[in-house]
């Protein structure tokens, strides 16, 4: 099975792949590939942001990374799919699951792409705070781009069908706020990702303050305020 | 390639349109190919598979399993501790893909015969590129034996385009049959028959037309010269 034929398919030609989620054109097998893509683009850049520190990091992060996306995605996809459900869409789980996928692979693709310049910052900078913030920079704009994606793959979707498409439209954008609030908390809770190369490997931080006091801090920091 | 090969390959697409196979037979038919009829192509698919399971599952059982011990407050402080857990984790992962594996074996029992018949549809293609092959070393080959060559060529064509339509009845049939599990019994021989000729038809077309197509014109002759050995043989004995 060719499992980046779909993910290319995917990058090509977007409403033709839209098209095909509509019409459930062979969505087990997308689901599946994209699934598989997806973890292996993120798991690569998971191993490349944990090499600034020791070895286990590399495989700490390569396993957190992909489950940070993939297990959001399991916690808001229910509340997602009952909500849409409630306000009278005609779509399957399957379809709203692999909308969400390829949001998810554009995500992995492009901090694939990113990856050649995040490695050469890591190897000539080696200043931690900034390079946690270049990754959070980065992240911040491949999940602006997913998540428009998805956006512009949900309105597609509803204008399908002839009726009652704003209250809809409604709870998707509430929707993308919730998915924000548990993607930035899971991401909280699985720290680090990076590994301070002072201290040794921790498998998980203390639960403390949260993911935007933290941003915030770094900023202050950088900026010669702290 | 020239156009009449072009539309006597059967390509992917059509492929997915006859047969209409859910993942799990994909893979199954795969691991069929692999390990029963030891295709090096499928072996790879399937051992990359298997990783790509086995990546996957730990991805979702790790952070959740680890997250899960600190909040029970019985993750171990030191790093000797966490692999440890890491080991155990990844064991019992290993221990899943491997009863997936005995599900799979059970899977491919099923798809035998479709199996088979993927593998027909391969051989049927690579004989198509043969062919092209060969049209490709006679664009710059010998211009007197072309001619002798261009009736043998369009038989050979005629008989691909024969083959191409039975595998893809066979191929139909067995769709249909597989949604129908009922008529097992009926089926078994009837997929048999089908098989046979199938068989048949595809070694007479692999031997011939993977050379020369003066290699037809040659084994008819010799056929033709071995059955007339054969009655002077009968005819000189019986004096």
């Amino acid at each position: 099975m060719n499992h980046f034929a779909v993910i290319m398919s995917l990058l090509r030609d977007r409403p033709n792949f839209l098209e095909e989620i509509y019409k459930k054109v062979r969505l087990e097998k997308k689901i599946i590939s994209l699934l598989i893509c997806s973890s292996l683009f993120f798991a690569i850049y998971g191993a490349i942001i944990g090499s600034s520190s020791t070895g286990l990091q590399i495989v700490s992060s390569a396993i957190k990374l992909p489950a940070l996306y993939l297990l959001t995605l399991i916690i808001c996809l229910p509340a997602l799919y009952f909500f849409e459900v409630l306000l009278g869409a005609n779509r399957s789980f399957g379809q709203y699951l692999a909308l969400l996928l390829a949001s998810m692979s554009m995500i992995s693709v492009m901090l694939f792409g990113f990856a050649p310049i995040t490695l050469f910052f890591r190897l000539s900078v080696n200043d931690y705070q900034f390079f946690k913030l270049l990754n959070v920079g980065i992240f911040a704009l491949t999940g602006l781009i997913g998540v428009s994606f998805f956006y512009r793959g949900m309105l597609f979707l509803n204008n399908q069908d002839y009726s009652k498409t704003k209250g809809r439209t409604d709870i998707v954008q509430a929707w993308l706020v919730l998915y924000g609030f548990v993607g930035s908390q899971m991401g909280w809770t699985l720290r680090p990702f990076f590994g301070d190369a002072e201290q040794p490997f921790q498998l998980f931080r203390k639960l403390e303050s949260n993911f935007y006091l933290h941003i915030w801090q770094i900023i202050a920091e950088a900026l010669g305020l702290g | 390639m020239q156009s009449d090969l072009g539309a006597l390959q059967i390509t992917a697409q059509e492929i997915e349109d006859f047969v209409d196979l859910s993942p799990s037979n994909t893979l199954a038919i795969d691991a069929y190919r692999a390990f029963i009829l030891k295709r090096p192509k499928q072996i790879l698919s399937v051992l990359l598979t298997e990783l790509f399971a086995l990546g996957l599952l730990l991805t979702f059982v790790m952070p959740v399993s680890f997250l899960a011990l600190r909040n029970s407050g019985k993750l171990p402080e030191d790093t000797a501790g966490i692999i440890r857990i890491f080991t155990g984790i990844l064991g019992l992962s290993l221990l899943s893909i491997l009863l997936g594996n005995v599900y799979l074996w059970k899977q491919c029992q099923k798809v035998k015969s479709l199996a088979r018949l993927m593998d027909e549809v391969d051989k049927y293609n690579g004989v198509i590129q043969a062919i092209t092959l060969v049209d490709e070393l006679e664009l710059v080959g010998n211009s007197t034996t072309q001619l002798n060559h261009l009736s043998n060529r369009q038989e050979v064509v005629e008989a691909l385009k024969v083959t191409k339509e039975s595998l893809i009845s066979a191929l139909r049939v067995e769709r249909i049959l597989r949604r129908h599990n009922n008529f097992m019994e009926s089926r078994y021989e009837l997929l048999a028959n089908i098989e046979n000729n199938l068989n048949t038809l595809m070694s007479f077309e692999v031997s011939n037309q993977a050379s020369e197509y003066g290699r037809l014109l040659n084994e008819s002759l010799q056929i033709g010269m071995s059955v007339h050995k054969e009655v002077r043989k009968l005819q000189n004995h019986s004096f």
